[in-house]
């Protein structure tokens, strides 16, 4: 059987995913992980973005984001 | 292929100092923007039949969709897509999942609090997808068997 390979973009997600103390710090917001670390938080991703741009000097379109949810919050359809 | 999960995890404290720990799977798929290909994070949630992409995501983003359908007819008539109290719209896009994918969705009409995309159970379906998920002595782990 054969396995992804992993950019480091999808790296960062990973990691976000992973660190407990993202999802303590960060519940109900946008983060933008860059280097295993987070470089912009908000809930507004415009904001997030353009901040993750300007603390990077790389173009939003080459940085990944993702919201860091509440696990208690159920996602009604 | 197999495509692994990763889990976000949060630990909790009960009244009593119990620990109650709760999980959701994740997966990271490429989805196209203007400006070539970006891994988003997705939520898998099989308690969702429906596949949901928040406006944020493809609104900021760019993402490349297709409009299919504003209403559902069915039970009762035409039914107003709903998501987290805004309307929706029935879409179509192709992502990259070790592979196109097809990914038929709500799309969200008007922002809501911030959520990744949601695969819901049509998402496995439409691609006959396998999904794997146990949870052992190291805690959960799981795959996407293409």
């Amino acid at each position: 059987m054969s396995q992804v390979l992993r950019s480091h973009q999808e790296e960062d997600l990973i990691w976000v995913t992973e660190d407990a103390e993202v999802q303590r710090k960060y519940a109900g917001q946008y983060v933008v992980p860059f280097q295993r670390r987070v470089v912009a938080h908000g809930t507004n991703l415009v904001t997030v973005l353009r901040e993750a741009e300007r603390v990077t000097g790389k173009p939003a379109n080459e940085l990944p984001d993702c919201a860091i949810p509440d696990l208690l919050q159920e996602v009604p359809q | 292929m197999d495509i692994p999960l990763t889990f976000l995890t949060a630990t909790y404290s009960t009244d009593r100092g119990q620990a109650l720990s709760l999980h959701r799977p994740v997966i990271t798929a490429q989805f196209p923007t203007h400006a070539g290909f970006l891994p988003r994070r997705c939520i898998i949630d099989t308690g969702a039949p429906l596949s949901i992409v928040p406006y944020d995501v493809w609104q900021v983003r760019k993402l490349k969709w297709l409009a299919t359908s504003k209403n559902l007819g069915g039970r009762g008539g035409p039914t107003v897509m709903m998501w987290q109290g805004v309307a929706c719209e029935l879409g179509e896009m192709q992502i990259d999942l070790a592979g196109p994918r097809l990914l038929v969705a709500k799309f969200a009409l008007q922002p809501t609090p911030p959520f990744d995309v949601i695969l819901g159970m049509n998402f496995f379906a439409d691609n006959d997808l396998e999904l794997n998920v146990k949870h052992g002595t190291t805690g959960f782990s799981g795959m996407i068997v293409v």
